[in-house]
């Protein structure tokens, strides 16, 4: 006989398969040189939002340092607040260098270029992109009695996303590397009474997929 | 047919249509924000400029609230002396009912449309109104910057009585005024302008007034900060999943003689995507944390290169190398 706690966990399984719907993550890389992290050094992880349109998730950010901060070669990694705070004001989205050119000016101030040696920084990845929601079909319509309430449909709809993410290593003129990924997830709702929404999860799919890549560039550290 | 003569003679079928407006009025709903103050701002990471700034925040500054209100029609109720022409139509033809009460309901949906679009446009003008307030020009002279914030809670203080009577006015028009966003920067402000500001400086103090006896006697400038502009948007005005604030500053750097060296202003911008957040006011809550942020940013960045302070330093190094040259020619 099945314990209690097995049929819990073996519903969570279930549902949580169902509640993810199909999502198909293409990736791009493009690798200048090898990546070799120096013991001791760190990285940080930020995402692009100089401009009105520019609005990458902070979700997708975070994500992709807690992936690599807590993989196989696991790297000392600074969160886009922490990173943000210690160098303020130069990491703000109107001060940002959008240029390796840029970063490598801005260091040449000596009150900056102190407090990135101790914070023992060699990478910057930077993230750019966004996840938008394209077509969508279907209806439900859902009403309310006396007897009680319902829905009754079939909704589905598309997410896309495209990222982009440039590796650059803070003593070098050019990009170490640079990824590009998107993805296309098809989330379901029917809805017999109650509805059932599969969702397909993009931005977690984008992360996992582009964090492996960052992962992979970086030897045992 | 007897659907029709029972829409033009029973007034009970009104009662789906003023509970539809009900709801609809139950959607309708304002913004109250009180910008959180527990945000730290972090100490800018800049060479500090070699000058004794002094720094005063005004009670106007430091009490800033931005107020935006709507007008909201008031649907009118239709007067008794239709009443005949609709027991009129009564004895008319189903078709020629039906063709009268198609006419009724369109010239209702075009007063309705026009009375819509009257509150749109006074909305907007009451936006610009609300605005003032922060508007108002200190002027060039800052003997009475005090005066200026008493000036300016005079003003608002009209503007209220404006308000109450226009909302007399209103009621006539049977129109009424609801507060669409209240957004309390006061405090975050003045909180940011107190951490940022000082570490730009090699010296900074801050003053509690103008008056020079108030005032460190080694002060070289002070700098008395203004808003003059606050502007937001919500998804659901630019259909982008996206907040956005604005803020326009005015930083109005003064010598030790109450000359005004510079009037800098700085607007300031903050976003936040719309899918993190779980209610619009959380969403401007971040937003304005950024764009206050943002302000720090700039400012800190900037102020070293502002063409009037580069002039200013520059004049201050040549008065000191001649008053040296002086006293070694003594």
């Amino acid at each position: 006989m099945m314990k209690l706690a097995d049929r819990v966990r073996l519903l969570a399984v279930a549902v949580l398969a169902l509640l993810s719907a199909c999502t198909t993550t293409t990736i791009d890389e493009y690798r200048r040189d090898s990546v070799d992290l120096l013991a001791d050094r760190s990285i940080a992880v930020l995402g692009r939002r100089h401009t009105s349109g520019a609005v990458t998730e902070p979700f997708v950010v975070s994500c992709i340092g807690k992936q690599i901060g807590k993989g196989k070669n696991a790297v000392q990694v600074y969160t886009e607040s922490e990173f943000a705070d210690r160098l303020y004001p130069w990491f703000e989205p109107r001060t940002a260098p959008l240029q390796l050119g840029r970063l490598k000016a801005m260091l040449a101030k000596p009150i900056i270029a102190e407090e990135v040696k101790k914070m023992g920084l060699q990478y910057i990845v930077w993230v750019d992109g966004k996840t938008v929601r394209g077509d969508s079909a279907g209806g439900i319509s859902c009403s309310i009695g006396v007897g009680g309430a319902g829905c009754l449909g079939f909704g589905t709809w598309e997410d896309d996303g495209e990222y982009e993410v440039s590796v650059w290593d803070i003593t070098q003129d050019q990009p170490v590397a640079e990824l590009s990924a998107s993805a296309e997830g098809t989330s379901y709702m029917p809805a017999v009474v109650v509805p059932l929404p599969l969702i397909a999860r993009v931005k977690t799919s984008i992360c996992n997929s582009l964090s492996r890549q960052i992962n992979q560039m970086f030897p045992d550290a | 047919m007897s659907l029709i003569a029972a829409r033009n003679s029973n007034s009970s079928l009104h009662l789906p249509r003023l509970i539809l407006a009900g709801l609809l009025t139950g959607c309708a709903s304002s913004t109250n924000l009180e910008v959180d103050v527990s945000q730290e701002f972090p100490t800018p990471l800049v060479v500090p400029s070699p000058v004794h700034m002094g720094i005063y925040i005004s009670p106007e500054f430091e009490q800033y609230v931005y107020q935006e209100f709507e007008n909201v029609p008031v649907k009118q109720k239709k007067k008794k002396k239709n009443k005949p022409k609709k027991k009129e139509a009564k004895k008319e033809t189903p078709a020629q009912a039906a063709e009268q009460q198609e006419g009724d309901e369109e010239a209702d949906g075009g007063k309705q449309e026009i009375a819509e679009k009257g509150s749109d446009a006074e909305s907007s003008a009451k936006q610009t109104s609300a605005n003032e307030p922060a508007s108002v020009d200190s002027g060039t002279n800052p003997e009475n910057a005090e005066a200026t914030a008493a000036r300016s809670a005079q003003s608002t203080q009209q503007e209220q009585a404006a308000d109450n009577s226009e909302d007399a006015g209103d009621a006539k028009n049977k129109r009424k005024q609801r507060l669409k966003m209240r957004v309390a920067l006061g405090e975050a402000q003045a909180r940011m302008v107190r951490r940022v500001l000082p570490p730009v400086f090699q010296q900074a103090s801050l003053l509690d007034s103008l008056e020079p006896e108030n005032r460190p006697g080694d002060m070289d400038l002070y700098v008395v900060p203004e808003i003059k502009r606050l502007q937001y948007t919500t998804p659901r005005s630019t259909r982008t999943k996206v907040y956005e604030i604005w803020l326009q500053y005015d930083f109005v750097i003064y010598d030790n003689n109450d000359d005004v060296v510079t009037r800098w202003n700085l607007p300031c911008y903050g976003k936040t995507p719309s899918a993190m957040m779980t209610s619009q006011a959380d969403a401007l809550q971040a937003a304005t944390q950024m764009a206050l942020r943002d302000c720090g940013a700039a400012f800190s960045t900037g102020f070293s290169a502002l063409p009037a302070v580069e002039r200013w330093l520059q004049a201050r190094e040549q008065r000191q190398r001649r008053a040296a040259q002086k006293v070694e020619g003594e």
